[in-house]
C-alpha cells in the first residue's frame, strides 16, 4: 500500500479501522504500523469521527412540530389578550372624557363599559378559544391545557 | 440592558443572530419575526434542552414532555430576557432542571423533596452541560455548512451506518461518486472545525 492510497481511503472513511473496506482493511492497518504519517494521518481522522459522535442526537420532528404549534398558541393567545387590552383601554379613554356628574354622563358610562366589556368577551371567545382547543387537542391533557390557560389569563400574583 | 437588534423577517438572517438577538426578536418582534425566530430557537437549541431532561429524569419519553415545557416557559417570559444577564445556555438548564425536578416530585409524591437527586456542584453541572451545548452547536454549524449531497451521504455512511454500496444505491450514485461525496465533505468538516479544537475537546 501506498501513502496516497492510504490517505485517499481514510480520508472517505475515516479513523475507524471496522469503516474501512474489508478488503483493504489489513493493508491499511500493517501501513499505519510501518508509516508514522499514515499514524498522524490517522488519529486526526479519528479525531474527526469523535467530534461528529460527540453530537447530541437529533430530537424528533414530531417533537419540533409540537413545540412550534405551541408556540403559534402561545404568540396568538398572548395578541389576543394584547387586543383585549387595548379595547378596554379605550373603553376607559372614551369613558374619561364623560361628565361624570351629568345623569346622561352616567348612563353613557355605563353603556360604553357594557360595550367594552361585550366586545372584550368577542374577542376572546373567537380569537382565543380555537388556539386553546388546539393545544387540548395537541398534548391530549385537559389539565395541562388548563394550566397553560390559567397561567396565561389569570393573575398568578395577587400581591 | 436590553439587546439592540433590527428586527429581521428573513429565515437565513435570523440563522446568523446570536441567542441574545433570537430571544429579543421572540419577546419584542412582529408576528412573522417572532415565529421565524422561536422556529431557529427550537431548531438550535431542542436537542441540548432534551439532552439536559433526559440527564435529569433518565427517560426519554418524559424529558421531550419537559422539553415542550420548558419551551413553552421560553415564549412567555422571552419579553422579559435581559442580555447580557446570564448565558441562554445557562438559562435554558436552570428552566429545564426546575421543570424536571417538578417532574421528579409528581412522579415519587411520597419522597421528601430534599431527598431527590440534585447535583452535587450546580454550577459544574451547568457548566458541563454548557460545554455539550457549545461542542453540539460547533459540530452541527459545521455540519450545516455542508452542500445537501455531502449532509445526506454524511448522515448515511457515518450516523446511520449503511454500508457504502447501499447508500451510493439510496442516493442513485456510483460507489465511487459517494467516496468522493463523503472525502469533499470531511475535507470541509476538517476545515471548518480547524481552530475549535479547543472548545470541542474541553468536556
Amino acid at each position: 500500500m501506498t501513502y496516497d492510497t492510504f490517505e485517499a481511503l481514510v480520508t472517505t472513511y475515516g479513523g475507524t479501522p471496522e469503516n474501512w473496506p474489508s478488503a483493504q482493511r489489513a493493508a491499511m492497518q500493517q501501513f499505519v504500523d510501518e508509516d508514522s504519517r499514515a499514524a498522524a494521518l490517522l488519529a486526526r481522522e479519528a479525531r474527526l469521527d469523535g467530534w461528529l459522535d460527540a453530537r447530541l442526537p437529533d430530537a424528533t420532528t414530531s417533537l419540533q412540530n409540537k413545540i412550534l404549534t405551541d408556540m403559534d398558541a402561545a404568540f396568538a393567545a398572548a395578541e389576543a389578550a394584547d387586543n383585549v387590552a387595548h379595547i378596554v383601554d379605550s373603553g376607559a379613554h372614551i369613558d374619561a372624557h364623560i361628565d361624570p356628574l351629568t345623569e346622561m354622563g352616567v348612563s353613557r358610562r355605563a353603556y360604553g363599559a357594557a360595550i367594552s366589556a361585550l366586545a372584550a368577551c368577542f374577542m376572546l371567545g373567537f380569537v382565543a378559544a380555537p388556539n386553546l382547543f388546539d393545544m387540548m387537542e395537541v398534548n391530549n391533557d385537559l389539565f395541562a391545557a388548563i394550566d397553560i390557560i390559567s397561567d396565561d389569563f389569570l393573575p398568578t400574583d395577587p400581591l | 440592558m436590553t439587546a439592540q437588534v433590527t428586527y429581521m423577517n428573513d429565515n437565513d438572517d435570523m440563522q446568523s443572530l446570536s441567542d441574545d438577538a433570537l430571544l429579543h426578536t421572540i419577546g419584542h418582534g412582529d408576528a412573522r419575526a417572532k415565529r421565524e425566530a422561536g422556529s431557529v430557537f427550537v431548531r438550535r437549541h431542542l436537542s441540548y434542552v432534551v439532552y439536559v431532561c433526559t440527564q435529569k429524569l433518565g427517560n426519554h419519553a418524559e424529558a421531550e414532555e419537559a422539553a415542550q415545557d420548558v419551551f413553552a416557559s421560553v415564549w412567555k417570559n422571552a419579553a422579559n430576557w435581559q442580555s447580557g444577564q446570564a448565558k441562554v445556555t445557562t438559562w435554558l438548564h436552570r428552566i429545564a432542571a426546575n421543570r424536571c425536578i417538578d417532574i421528579l416530585r409528581r412522579r415519587r409524591p411520597t419522597q421528601d423533596i430534599d431527598t431527590i437527586a440534585e447535583p452535587m456542584d450546580e454550577n459544574a453541572d451547568i457548566e458541563a452541560a454548557h460545554q455539550i451545548g457549545e461542542r453540539n452547536q460547533l459540530i452541527r454549524a459545521a455540519l450545516s455548512a455542508l452542500s445537501a449531497d455531502q449532509q445526506r451521504a454524511v448522515e448515511l455512511v457515518y450516523f446511520k451506518e449503511t454500508k457504502q454500496r447501499d447508500a451510493a444505491e439510496i442516493m442513485g450514485l456510483t460507489v465511487a461518486a459517494l467516496e468522493s461525496i463523503l472525502r469533499r465533505a470531511r475535507a470541509r468538516l476538517h476545515q471548518e472545525l480547524a481552530g475549535q479544537r479547543e472548545h470541542l475537546e474541553m468536556v
